[in-house]
C-alpha cells in the first residue's frame, strides 16, 4: 500500500521535468560546441621546409610523415610576406594578414622617436612610486601588453564551448585568456626582459670582441683555483641610487637635481676549480653542484633579493663548464623565467606553468631558447649548440608525451622550434655553396637528423591519437640559404634617398643616429621593411603624404625590384608589397610603407636592419647564421601534412585557420582572409 | 661531552622513533599534525609544572581589572595615564613570570625540532638523480698530493666526478646519482681513515640523515641519527645533500617548521583550559 501517492505522482512528474532538462541541457550544449566530440590535434614545427621534409620523406628517412601523407596529404603552405615567424604565426593565430593582425616584422618602428622595438610585446611601467632616501615602493606594479591585435582562433573555440590546449605558441605573450590553458612562446623574456641574453665569465676578456650580440662577456679572475662573479639580475625597482653623473656634477660644484638610477640585482656565486679531476665545484645561492669539463648542468635556481627577506624574484639558468685549464670559461644560460613561480604572466591560468613545473621539472620558458647567438658570438661552438638544442627539443618532447597522455580538451597546439633554429645555424654544413661552408660530417646531416627527432614525435603522436582525430602538422614557413647579405640602408645612401650627418661614421653608429632626417626621403629597419620618412608621422618627415609618398613608393618598387648583385648578376630582389595597398584591415597603415622580398640566396644584412651603414651594398654572409627565411614568401612556404585531405592545391597559413574552425563546424568571422581547405570526417 | 652526547641522542632519538612509527601511518602531513599536537600539548604541561602557575594567574587578573578601569576612566586623562602605566608594570611583571618558563620549554622544542628535522627535512636521493657527498676533513694538509682520499658505494649509488678538492674549505666533494633502490654505507677514506655515512636511494619516502659530524658535541645534537665522527680521524664530517622531502596541504607546498609551530601553539593554546594551565 502507497501511503503518499500524491508525493510518488509529483516526483514522476518531476524526474520527467528534470529529464526534459537534461535533455534541454544536452541538446543546448550540443549546438553550442558545435561538433563537441570533435578533436583536433596540430604540431607546430616552425621553419619545417616542404623540399627538404620531401627529399627526406624519398630517402627513406622520415616513415611517419611518410605514412600521414600516405593516409592524408601533403601540401606546402602558403606563408605570410614577410615570412617571419611572429608574421606567419600570427596570420596562423587571426586568419588576419598583416593588416588585421598588426605584426610585420620582429621588429617596428616607433615614428615618434625614430627608435626600434619589439613587436610582440611591450612593458608597462608600474604606478608612480614613493621614494624613502634610497627606497622606493612603486605603488602598483608594471604590466606586460601582447601587441598582436585580432581574436585568436582558439577563443573563437572558446566561444562555441570547447576547450583548448595551446602550448607554446608564439605571439602569445602574455597569454590570451581563454577556456582551456596556455603556454607562452616565442616573444616571452628572460628575467632582464630581454628575449635572451646568456652571460659568458673568463678570465681571458681579451681573446674576446668588446660586445657579443645577445650576450654579456664578463672578466672574472682566477685566484687559488676559483672565481667569484655574480649572476646579473633585473634592476631593483624597489632601490635608487644617486646617478654616477649626477654626483660627478655635484663633485665638480653645479647645482643640479640629483637624477637617481635602479641598481641591478646581483647573485653571487662561486666556482672552485679542480684541474686535475677535471671537474669543478659550484656555489650558486643554496645550490651546490658538480660539474665536470664540457658538461651541462640541470637547471639552477637563481634568486634575486629586492627587499631582503620579503620581497625575491626567482629565475633558473644552466651552467655550462666550457673550460677549465688553461683558460677558464663559463657559459650561463639567459636567466628563465621560473615556471614554478613567474615573475611575469607566462601561462593561462597562471597556476598552469607551475603545474607543468611540478609535472616535468623546471623547462625553458624564454622566446627561442636554443642559443643560437651564443653560437654566432663563438661562445659555444657547433657541438655544444647542438647539445644544447637537443636538451631543448627533449624537454619539449616530454612535454608533448606529458600533454597527449593528458589530454581532455578539443583541441591541442604544441610548437617545436628546434628545426627552425637547428636550419638557422647548420645549414652552412650541408651546403657546400655557402661562404661560410665548414666541413664536419656528422653536422653535414645536422638538419636532416632533425627532420628525424620530429619524425619520431610525429611517430609518438600517431600511436596514442585516436584515428578520428583530426591531425594536423604545419609549419610556419620553410628555408632557404642565406649566402648573400643586402645592405638595404646603404643602397638608399648610394642612391641618395639617405643623407648622412657624417659619411665617415657609416658603421659605427646605431639605430639611426648618423642620419640627417631633414634630408632624408626613405629608411630601412627591420629585417623587410622600408619606411618613408613621412612629414607628420616621423619625427623630422620630409615626404608630403599624398601624390609624392606614391610616386616615391611606386620608384622605390621599381628600383629594388631592378636591384643587381655586380658581383654575378643576379637579382636581389623579386618581390615587392605595399601593406597600404596589399594587405586588409585596420593595422595596414601601421607598418613598413613597403615589405621587401629578397631572392633565394640574399637576405637583409647584419647591419643594416639595426640602422648601420657600410660600405658595400652585397655582403657574402660568413656567419653560422646560414640559413634564412626572411625573403620574398613565395620561395619559402611551410608544410601541411594532415590526415584529411587537402581540397586546394595552394594552402595558405590564413586557410588553415579557417579550416581549424570549420573542423568544429564554426563559422569564420567576416575578417579573416582564408578559406576552408580540409575535406572533413563530418 | 661527546658521549654523553651520544647516549641521549641513541636514546631520545629511539624514543622518538617509536612515537613517529605510531603516527607514520597517517601519512606525512598527518603525522606531523599528531607530532604537533603531542608537541603543543607537551610544552603547556611543561609550561604548567615550571612556571609559577599561582603569579601568573594573579597577575593577569590584576592586568584584566586595569583593563576594564581603563574603559571606566577614559575620560579622566589623569587616572587614564596612571592605569597605562599600571599595565606596562604588570605586563612587565607577566613577562618576568613566563619568561624564565619559555626558556626551559626551548630545551625540549629544541629536541622536537632537531627529530623532526630528521624526518621531514631531506628525503632519499631519487634515482636518475644527482647529488653531491660533501667531506670536510679536519686538516687542509690531507688535501694535498700524495693522500688519497676516495669514496666507496655500491652500485645502487653511481660516483660521476672525481672528487673535487677545495683546501680553503678543507673539503672534498664528489658528484653521485641514484641507480636503483638501496640503503648502505657510504665509505670515505682518506689515508689509511675509514668513515662511512648511511646513504638511502629511492625506495619509500622517508626522513634521511644528511650529516655524519665530528666536529663539535653541539653539531652531535643537531644530527642525532648517526654516531659521532671520532675526534681522532682525520675526516671531520661526511654529508649527503639530499633532495628537500616535499610536504604539502591540499596541494600547497608548506614548510615543515612553519606547520609544527604553528599547529603545536594552536593545540596548546585549545587543550590549556584542560589541562588547568595558565598562560
Amino acid at each position: 500500500m502507497n501511503l503518499f501517492p500524491r508525493l510518488t505522482r509529483s516526483r514522476q512528474g518531476c524526474h520527467r521535468i528534470a529529464q526534459l532538462f537534461l535533455a534541454c541541457l544536452c541538446l543546448g550544449a550540443a549546438v553550442q560546441s558545435g561538433a563537441a566530440d570533435k578533436k583536433v590535434v596540430v604540431l607546430g614545427i616552425d621553419g619545417m621546409d616542404p623540399k627538404l621534409l620531401q627529399s627526406f620523406v624519398d630517402q627513406g628517412r622520415l616513415p611517419n610523415f611518410k605514412a600521414l601523407m600516405e593516409e592524408g596529404s601533403f601540401r606546402p603552405l602558403g606563408t605570410t610576406m614577410p615570412p617571419q615567424s611572429p608574421v606567419a604565426w600570427s596570420t596562423f593565430i587571426t586568419g588576419m594578414d598583416p593588416g588585421g593582425h598588426g605584426i610585420f616584422d620582429f621588429l617596428h618602428v616607433n615614428p615618434a622617436k625614430m627608435s626600434l622595438f619589439s613587436s610582440m610585446a611591450e612593458a608597462e611601467a608600474g604606478g608612480a612610486p614613493i621614494d624613502i632616501g634610497t627606497w622606493s615602493f612603486p605603488t602598483s606594479g608594471g604590466d606586460v601588453r601582447l601587441l598582436r591585435k585580432g581574436e585568436t582562433f582558439w577563443e573563437m573555440l572558446g566561444d562555441h564551448g570547447l576547450k583548448s590546449t595551446v602550448f607554446r605558441m608564439p605571439v602569445n605573450f602574455p597569454p590570451v585568456k581563454a577556456p582551456g590553458r596556455a603556454l607562452s612562446g616565442m616573444g616571452t623574456p628572460d628575467i632582464l626582459g630581454s628575449l635572451g641574453e646568456f652571460s659568458f665569465y673568463t678570465n681571458q676578456r681579451r681573446d674576446w670582441p668588446p660586445v657579443v650580440s645577445g650576450g654579456r662577456i664578463y672578466s672574472v679572475d682566477l685566484k687559488d683555483n676559483s672565481v667569484h662573479s655574480e649572476l646579473h639580475g633585473p634592476t631593483n625597482s624597489f632601490r635608487r641610487f644617486p646617478s654616477s653623473k649626477s654626483l660627478e656634477l655635484q663633485r665638480k660644484g653645479k647645482a643640479v637635481e640629483i637624477e637617481y638610477e635602479q641598481p641591478e640585482m646581483t647573485q653571487e656565486f662561486t666556482v672552485h676549480l679542480d684541474p686535475k679531476a677535471g671537474a669543478a665545484k659550484f656555489v650558486v645561492g643554496d645550490t651546490e653542484f658538480i660539474l665536470k669539463e664540457k658538461e651541462w648542468s640541470d637547471w639552477v635556481p637563481v634568486e634575486f633579493e629586492a627587499i631582503p627577506v620579503l620581497i625575491t624574484v626567482q629565475s633558473a639558468a644552466r651552467f655550462y663548464l666550457k673550460q677549465i685549464s688553461p683558460t677558464f670559461e663559463l657559459y650561463v644560460s639567459p636567466l628563465q623565467i621560473d615556471p614554478d613561480a613567474p615573475v611575469m604572466p607566462i601561462s593561462y591560468p597562471s597556476s598552469w606553468s607551475s603545474h607543468l613545473c611540478a609535472e616535468l621539472g623546471t623547462f625553458y620558458t624564454q622566446n627561442l631558447p636554443e642559443d643560437t647567438a651564443a653560437y654566432n658570438g663563438g661562445v659555444l661552438t657547433a657541438r655544444e649548440f647542438w647539445e644544447q638544442m637537443l636538451y631543448v627539443f627533449d624537454e619539449r618532447s616530454r612535454a608533448l608525451d606529458y600533454l597527449l597522455k593528458n589530454q581532455d580538451e578539443d583541441f591541442l597546439f604544441v610548437y617545436f622550434g628546434t628545426v627552425d633554429q637547428g636550419s638557422h645555424m647548420l645549414w652552412h654544413f650541408m651546403d657546400e655553396q655557402h661562404p661560410a661552408h665548414v666541413k664536419d660530417e656528422f653536422l653535414k646531416d645536422g638538419i636532416a637528423k632533425l627532420y628525424e627527432k620530429m619524425d619520431a614525435r610525429l611517430g609518438a603522436v600517431r600511436q596514442v591519437l585516436d584515428p578520428s582525430t583530426t591531425l594536423i602538422v604545419m609549419s610556419d614557413h620553410g628555408f632557404a640559404p642565406f649566402y648573400w647579405g643586402v645592405n638595404l640602408n646603404t643602397w638608399l645612401l648610394q642612391k641618395g634617398y639617405i643623407t648622412l650627418k657624417d659619411p665617415s661614421q657609416g658603421t659605427s653608429i646605431e639605430s639611426f643616429g648618423n642620419v640627417d632626417w631633414t634630408r632624408t626621403r626613405a629608411y630601412a629597419a627591420g629585417l623587410n621593411g622600408l619606411y618613408l620618412n613621412l612629414k607628420g608621422r616621423e619625427k623630422q618627415g620630409i615626404v608630403q603624404p599624398g601624390a609624392e609618398q606614391q610616386a616615391l613608393l611606386q620608384e622605390l618598387e621599381q628600383e629594388l625590384l631592378a636591384l643587381k648583385d655586380p658581383r654575378n648578376n643576379h637579382s636581389a630582389v623579386s618581390l615587392m608589397l605595399q601593406p597600404g595597398r596589399d594587405f586588409h584591415g585596420p593595422e595596414k597603415d601601421h607598418g613598413p610603407d613597403l615589405l621587401v622580398g629578397y631572392s633565394h640566396g640574399y637576405r637583409a644584412s647584419w647591419d643594416s636592419p639595426l640602422g648601420m651603414f657600410p660600405k658595400e651594398v652585397f655582403v657574402d654572409n660568413r656567419s653560422a647564421w646560414s640559413g634564412d627565411h626572411c625573403i620574398d614568401n613565395r620561395l619559402v612556404p611551410g608544410i601541411l601534412v594532415t590526415n584529411l585531405r587537402i581540397t586546394q592545391d595552394s594552402p595558405t597559413l590564413a586557410d588553415l585557420t579557417v579550416a581549424v574552425l570549420d573542423e568544429f563546424g564554426i563559422k569564420p568571422p567576416k575578417d579573416l582572409v582564408g578559406k576552408d581547405i580540409l575535406e572533413s570526417r563530418k | 661531552m661527546t658521549s654523553l652526547v651520544s647516549i641521549y641522542n641513541s636514546t631520545f632519538t629511539l624514543v622518538f622513533g617509536w612515537v613517529y612509527t605510531a603516527t607514520k601511518w597517517l601519512g606525512a602531513m598527518g603525522s606531523l599534525v599528531a607530532l604537533s599536537f603531542l608537541g603543543g600539548i607537551l610544552m603547556v604541561w611543561i609550561f604548567g609544572k615550571v612556571s609559577n602557575q599561582d603569579a601568573i594567574k594573579a597577575t593577569r587578573n590584576r592586568m584584566n581589572a586595569e583593563l576594564i578601569a581603563l574603559r571606566l576612566f577614559k575620560d579622566d586623562l589623569r587616572i587614564f595615564f596612571r592605569i597605562q602605566k599600571e599595565i606596562l608594570l604588570w605586563t612587565l611583571k607577566y613577562l618576568k613570570h613566563s619568561m624564565i618558563p619559555m626558556v626551559i620549554i626551548m630545551l625540549p622544542v629544541m629536541a622536537i625540532l632537531i627529530q623532526l628535522n630528521l624526518h621531514y627535512a631531506v628525503g632519499p636521493l631519487e634515482i636518475g638523480k644527482q647529488a653531491l657527498v660533501k667531506v670536510i676533513l679536519r686538516d687542509a694538509k690531507t688535501l694535498e698530493p700524495g693522500t688519497e682520499i676516495s669514496l666507496q658505494a655500491r652500485d645502487s649509488l653511481a660516483i660521476e666526478t672525481q672528487g673535487v678538492r677545495i683546501p680553503e674549505n678543507r673539503e672534498i666533494s664528489w658528484r653521485v646519482r641514484g641507480v636503483a633502490a638501496d640503503r648502505f654505507d657510504l665509505v670515505v677514506t682518506a689515508g689509511k681513515d675509514s668513515v662511512s655515512k648511511h646513504m638511502a636511494v629511492g625506495g619509500a619516502r622517508e626522513g634521511v640523515s644528511s650529516l655524519r659530524t665530528g666536529e663539535h658535541w653541539l653539531t652531535n645534537l643537531l644530527y642525532p641519527a648517526e654516531a659521532p665522527i671520532p675526534p681522532e680521524s682525520a675526516i671531520e664530517s661526511i654529508e649527503v645533500l639530499y633532495p628537500a622531502l616535499p610536504l604539502s596541504f591540499f596541494g600547497w607546498g608548506m614548510d615543515w617548521m612553519i606547520v609544527f609551530f604553528v599547529l603545536s601553539m594552536v593545540f596548546g593554546f585549545a587543550f590549556k583550559g584542560t589541562l588547568g594551565v595558565q598562560i
